[in-house]
C-alpha cells in the first residue's frame, strides 16, 4: 500500500473556470479519506486527476513517492468504482472481475480463481456466472468493487459509488466498503456529496468548496468543530446565530443574550457566528416570570425523525432548532412557550470579522 | 403489451402490406409463366444453370464482404473516437454522412476513378491490374470496394452512431483503462462486443446496398449481380423476374439469419445492455 500525495493541484478548464485551487492533500498509506462537498466543488475533478482521466493545469500527484502526474490512466495501478454502473455488459461478473488480470495476461485458471475469491469477499460468490443485466444495482456496484480490487491497486478510488442505490442498500454497502477497505488496508479516496456517508466511513474528511479544501480532519472534528461557516452549514444541521460580542463571553443576538465560554476570547464589538447543533439545544417549559439572560421562544413546528423529534422554536424572530427525544416531544406542542438553552461550554463560535 | 387496433388502423395496415406484397407476388407469378400460358419453373432452372448467375452472385457477395470489412475497420474506431473525444465534430460527421446520398452516382464515379485508381492507385503506380482485383484476395477490385464503402458510409455510420449512444461509452472506456487496458484492448474487448448489434446492422445494410447497386458498377463495366439481372432482362422477362425473386429471398434469408443471430434464442442478447434490470 502506498501514500498518495496531491501537491498544488490546480485545474482550469477552457473558458477560465477554475475547478481546483492549489489543492494539497496527503492520504496516508491505508487511510480512508473522503472528499466531501456540493456539486461543482471540485471533488470529482480531483479524483479524476488522481485516476489520470484529467490533467492538472499545474501541481503534482505522487503515489509511494513516485510522481505519476504524466502517467496514463492504464499504467497507474488504481482501482476505481464509478458512480454510473460501469460493468462491461458483455462479460459475466467473473469475467468483469477478471478483466484487469486478463489485460495483465494472467492465465485463465489463476484469473478465475482470483475473481471468485473477490466475488466471495463482496458476498457474491453465487453470482459469478451472471451478466450485469441480471444483477441488481447494489450487486453491480459490489462486482465493480471486486473488479477494482482484483488488480491489487495501490490506491482505491470511489467516485460516489453509492449514489444510484436505494437507501437501504446504500447503508449496507457503505459498511461493507469500509470493512473490506480496513481488512485489505488499502489507501482509499471516496468522493461523496452525502455528509452522513462521509462521516460514517472515513478516517478523515476533506470538505471541499469552490475548489479549495475548507477543512480537513477526522469526522468527529468536522462535525463537532467546523472551521468555517460553510462546513458548519454543509455538514449536518446547524443552528446559526449571529450576534455581537460583549467582550466577556456574552453574545448579543436578535433572540437575546447567549453566554458562552468560547466567546470570552473575542473582543467587544466583534461580529460572531454561534454554531450549535440541534441535539445540543435544550428545551424546557418556560417560567411564567422570565429570568434575565434566558432565551424564551414559541414552538413553531415539529418534525418527527424517528428516535428524535426536531422542534423549531422562534425566539424573538430568531429560528432555533432543537432535537428532543420523541417520547417527550408532546411536552412541547406547537404554540407552547419554551425556554431555549444553548450550552455554555463547547459551543462553536466563529469570528465573522476575522 | 397488446394494443387493440381500430378499423382505420386495419385498413392502413392492409394497404401498406398490399403495397409491398402485390408487386412481389406479381413478379413471382410472372416468373413462372410460359409462352403457352402455362406455369412452370423453367426460368429458374435456366438462370440457376447459367454460369453468369453464379459468377455475378459470387462477385457481388465478395464485394459485399470486402466492403463490410473495410467500412467496419474504418468506421468503428472513427465513430468511437468522435463520440468519446470529439463530440463537437458530431454535427460535421452527420453532415458528411449525407454527402454520398446527395451527390449523383455519375459524379461519384468521376471522382472514384482517379481516387481509387482505374489503373491502380496512382501513388502505387498501379497498371490496370487493380481494375480486375488481380493479386487481391478474392479478386475484388479496390475501385468498386472503395466506391461502395463511400456509398455505405451513411448507413454504417448512422448505425454505429445509434449503437454508441446506447452505451455509456465514457464510463466503460474509463473503467477499462483504470483496469490497465490501452485504447486498442478497450476497443476490441469492450467497445466492439457491446456494439455488435450496431455493427451487424451496418453490415446488413451494406450487404443490401452492394447487392442492389447498379449505376456505378454498370458505368465502370463490372458485372455484379444487379448488372447481370439487368442484362438477362434484355433477353428474357421471366428469367429477370425469377432472378428478382431469388435476390429477394436471398436478402430476406440473410436478414432473418442476422436477426436470429443478434436477438434470437441463444443469440447475442445475453451480452447486450438491458434497461430496468436494477
Amino acid at each position: 500500500m502506498a501514500e498518495l500525495v496531491l501537491s498544488g493541484l490546480r485545474k482550469e478548464f477552457a473558458g477560465g473556470v477554475v475547478a481546483l485551487h492549489d489543492l494539497d492533500l496527503t492520504v496516508g498509506s491505508g487511510e480512508f479519506v473522503s472528499l466531501l462537498g456540493p456539486s461543482g466543488c471540485g471533488k470529482t475533478t480531483a479524483l479524476r486527476i488522481v485516476a489520470g482521466f484529467e490533467h492538472p493545469s499545474s501541481g503534482r500527484v505522487s503515489v509511494g513517492g513516485v510522481d505519476i502526474t504524466g502517467t496514463p490512466p492504464n499504467e497507474r495501478d488504481m482501482g476505481m468504482v464509478f458512480q454510473a454502473y460501469s460493468l462491461f455488459p458483455n462479460l459475466t461478473a467473473r469475467d468483469n472481475v477478471g478483466y484487469g488480470l486478463r489485460v495483465r495476461k494472467q492465465p485463465a485458471r489463476q484469473r478465475n480463481q482470483r475473481a471468485e475469491e473477490l466475488l466471495d469477499l463482496v458476498g457474491l460468490a453465487d453470482a459469478a456466472g451472471r451478466y450485469p443485466h441480471q444483477l441488481s444495482g447494489g450487486m453491480q456496484q459490489r462486482v465493480a468493487l471486486a473488479r477494482a480490487l482484483a488488480i491489487e491497486p495501490k490506491v482505491l478510488l470511489l467516485d460516489e459509488p453509492l449514489s444510484a442505490l436505494d437507501a437501504k442498500v446504500r447503508l449496507q454497502l457503505r459498511e461493507e466498503i469500509r470493512r473490506i477497505q480496513q481488512r485489505l488496508g488499502i489507501t482509499t479516496i471516496f468522493v461523496t456529496h452525502d455528509q452522513e456517508e462521509a462521516l460514517s466511513i472515513s478516517d478523515r474528511i476533506a470538505v471541499l468548496y469552490q475548489g479549495k479544501i475548507e477543512q480537513l480532519g477526522p469526522p468527529a472534528e468536522i462535525y463537532g468543530a467546523p472551521a468555517t461557516p460553510f462546513v458548519a452549514e454543509f455538514v449536518g444541521t446547524m443552528n446559526r446565530i449571529e450576534g455581537v460580542s460583549d467582550g466577556s463571553g456574552g453574545v448579543l443576538s436578535d433572540g437575546g443574550l447567549l453566554t458562552l465560554s468560547s466567546a470570552v476570547s473575542h473582543a467587544a464589538g466583534r461580529r460572531l457566528l454561534v454554531l450549535v447543533r440541534p441535539e445540543s439545544v435544550r428545551l424546557s417549559a418556560a417560567q411564567s416570570v422570565p429570568v434575565p439572560g434566558e432565551l424564551v421562544g414559541e414552538v413553531a413546528s415539529q418534525v418527527f425523525l424517528g428516535a428524535v423529534t426536531r422542534v423549531l422554536t422562534v425566539v424573538a424572530g430568531l429560528e432555533i432548532r432543537a432535537d428532543v427525544p420523541s417520547s417527550v416531544a408532546a411536552t412541547f406542542p406547537v404554540g407552547a412557550r419554551v425556554r431555549v438553552e444553548v450550552p455554555r461550554e463547547g459551543t462553536r463560535v466563529l469570528d465573522l470579522d476575522a | 403489451m397488446r394494443s387493440r387496433l381500430g378499423p382505420v388502423s386495419w385498413i392502413a395496415l392492409f394497404l401498406g402490406i398490399s403495397y409491398f406484397l402485390i408487386p412481389l407476388v406479381a413478379t413471382a407469378i410472372f416468373s413462372t409463366e410460359t409462352s403457352r400460358n402455362g406455369h412452370d419453373l423453367s426460368a429458374y432452372t435456366a438462370v440457376l444453370g447459367d454460369e453468369g448467375f453464379r459468377s455475378s452472385l459470387s462477385f457481388s457477395f465478395k464485394l459485399a464482404v470486402a466492403t463490410i470489412v473495410v467500412s467496419t475497420v474504418l468506421m468503428v474506431p472513427t465513430a468511437y473516437w468522435v463520440h468519446l473525444k470529439l463530440p463537437a465534430l458530431r454535427p460535421l460527421m452527420d453532415f458528411t454522412t449525407i454527402l454520398p446520398l446527395v451527390v449523383p452516382p455519375i459524379v461519384l464515379v468521376a471522382g472514384f476513378g482517379p481516387t481509387f485508381g482505374i489503373d491502380g492507385p496512382p501513388i502505387l503506380g498501379g497498371q490496370g491490374s487493380w481494375f480486375y482485383g488481380e493479386g487481391i484476395p478474392g479478386n475484388v477490385p479496390p475501385l468498386l470496394v472503395g466506391a461502395y464503402t463511400v456509398l455505405a458510409f451513411p448507413y454504417v455510420y448512422r448505425s454505429l452512431d445509434s449503437g454508441l449512444r446506447a452505451i455509456d461509452l465514457k464510463t466503460l472506456t474509463e473503467a477499462s483503462q483504470s483496469l490497465g487496458a490501452g485504447w486498442v484492448t478497450t476497443l476490441i474487448r469492450v467497445i466492439v462486443p457491446n456494439l455488435r448489434p450496431a455493427i451487424l446492422n451496418g453490415a446488413f445494410l451494406t450487404l443490401a446496398i452492394v447487392l442492389g447497386e447498379f449505376t456505378i458498377a454498370s458505368i465502370l463495366q463490372y458485372t455484379p449481380f444487379s448488372v447481370y439481372i439487368s442484362s438477362v432482362g434484355q433477353s428474357s422477362g421471366t428469367q429477370q423476374s425469377s432472378l428478382t425473386v431469388i435476390a429477394f429471398l436471398l436478402t430476406w434469408g440473410i436478414m432473418l439469419a442476422l436477426l436470429r443471430f443478434t436477438r434470437g434464442p441463444g443469440g447475442g442478447r445475453r451480452g447486450a445492455p438491458t434497461q430496468g434490470a436494477r
